[in-house]
């Protein structure tokens, strides 16, 4: 087969995809060890599909349990597995008379003392070290969650002050359309549509119930997405989605997870753009 | 974890090589949510997902002599031993991997980024994915993210099956080309 044509008929990314046939396999790596450029090229879709892997990867659940689960079934186990060495007993003829018996037992019952003392305190120590490694696990763990939290209200703060700081971002305030307080801080920007919702001080709702902002586009209400009244630390930043030029930003209250189109009567927040 | 640890990948294949605990830890600190995200992707099921991920993981160390560098990058020999295993998982409760069509509906990793932390440093991906047509992102999705073998997605999508490759071929250009910009 032609260089050309193996670069170009799709087969070396096959290949790279796991999706290849054995045919393919043994002609793709041969040809790679012969000719640089397919080398290249192979190296360069294995880039591009590590990438893509790292950009949408997802974090398991309980990635540090897993991890844990899987270190003791490398690394614990080996020890464990270390064999016990049977050795067969064996008695010769004419030894065992009466007296032979006696000292053999005396001898068991001082080795069994040795042993069961000796068993004791090993069982002592095990049991400190399980507890230290217990309470090393569990801080770990807690360390672990704290940085996790940290890292995505860093990720989604800078997020945030990436929409802020781009040319021709909005802010608009939200204000109540009763007589009532509240208000909510809107950030928007007309080039690429971005929605930041920052700071409220709308009431709490009850379970099941959700704030949902609108952006009225041409006189129809556009979904912008849900959100909470106020997050576990008390500040809201929440991304929601894009809007391409509201004339109006509303709020109103709906089921959680939000509605399709707006009940006008919870309608609680507005502003005019 | 938000961060990978910066390594190369010789240094971390030789402390692997060698059996380190430490090398395993760099290994899944750095590779485990991106390897999760494909297996997840694939079996639909977050508890199978977890038991397959730690399957891969020990699969992965235990056959690590069996990886040559200079066949491939580490991550797509792992990324491999990771799809084969979840593909082998679905097979093995009789579950058809092209039965999961819900799955493309319902795949909204590709165009919000889920619940990935170091989703900033992958910005540029993100816009070179929204340059792919529909049909595009679909034959990546299937071919890479859901384990789709190249007869599945033939039979799926109703294109022959020399042409699957070719426009897998053209989808991953597009995001070459706008990646190098």
């Amino acid at each position: 087969m032609e260089k050309n044509e193996l670069l170009n008929a799709g087969i070396l990314e096959t290949y790279v995809l796991g999706m290849g046939t054995e045919a393919e396999k043994i002609l793709v790596e041969k040809m790679s060890a012969e000719f640089p450029e397919i080398q290249t090229e192979k190296e360069e879709i294995e880039a591009l599909l590590e990438l893509l892997a790292l950009a949408y990867a997802v974090i398991p659940a309980s990635q540090a349990q897993i991890r844990r689960k899987i270190e003791n079934q490398l690394f614990l186990s080996s020890e464990a597995a270390r064999e016990t060495k049977v050795v067969p007993m064996k008695f010769e003829n004419g030894v065992n008379s009466a007296n032979s018996w006696k000292w053999l037992s005396i001898a068991a019952s001082i080795l069994m003392l040795v042993a069961f003392s000796y068993a004791f305190q090993l069982r002592n120590r095990v049991d400190s070290t399980q507890s230290q490694l217990a309470a090393n696990q569990l801080e770990s763990a807690k360390l672990l969650e704290m940085n996790n939290k940290l890292a995505s209200k860093s990720d989604q703060f800078s997020r945030l002050t990436t929409t802020i700081g781009e040319e021709g971002t909005r802010q608009v305030i939200l204000t109540s359309t009763t007589q009532q307080t509240s208000k909510a801080i809107v950030f928007w920007n007309p080039t690429n549509h971005k929605v930041w919702l920052v700071n409220t001080n709308l009431p709490a709702l009850p379970d099941g119930k959700q704030y949902q902002l609108w952006g009225i586009v041409d006189g129809k209400p556009v979904d912008a997405g849900v959100f909470d009244a106020t997050s576990n630390d008390g500040m809201i930043a929440v991304e929601l989605k894009s809007i391409d030029r509201p004339q109006l930003l509303a709020v109103t209250v709906e089921n959680r997870g939000g509605v399709a189109s707006p009940t006008m009567s919870t309608l609680c927040l507005k502003a005019e753009i | 974890m938000a961060r990978r640890i910066a390594i190369s990948e010789e240094s971390l294949i030789a402390l692997v090589s060698s059996g380190s605990q430490e090398g395993f830890r760099i290994l899944y600190d750095n590779y485990s949510a991106a390897l999760y995200g494909v297996i997840e992707r694939i079996v639909v099921d977050e508890g199978l997902a977890e038991d397959l991920l730690q399957d891969a993981f020990v699969k992965i160390w235990k056959n690590f002599s069996s990886y040559s560098p200079e066949k491939g990058r580490l991550f797509t020999w792992m990324l491999n031993v990771a799809r084969n295993i979840s593909i082998d998982a679905l097979r093995s409760r009789h579950q058809k991997v092209a039965k999961n069509i819900q799955s493309i509906d319902s795949f909204v990793g590709l165009e919000t980024g889920g619940t990935n932390m170091y989703r900033l440093d992958f910005i540029g991906v993100d816009d070179a994915i929204k340059k792919l047509k529909p049909e595009q992102l679909k034959l990546i999705q299937m071919a890479y993210f859901q384990g789709y073998t190249q007869e599945e997605i033939a039979e799926e999508t109703a294109i022959p099956l020399g042409t699957v490759k070719t426009r897998i071929r053209a989808a991953l250009m597009v995001l070459r080309q706008s990646l190098n910009n």
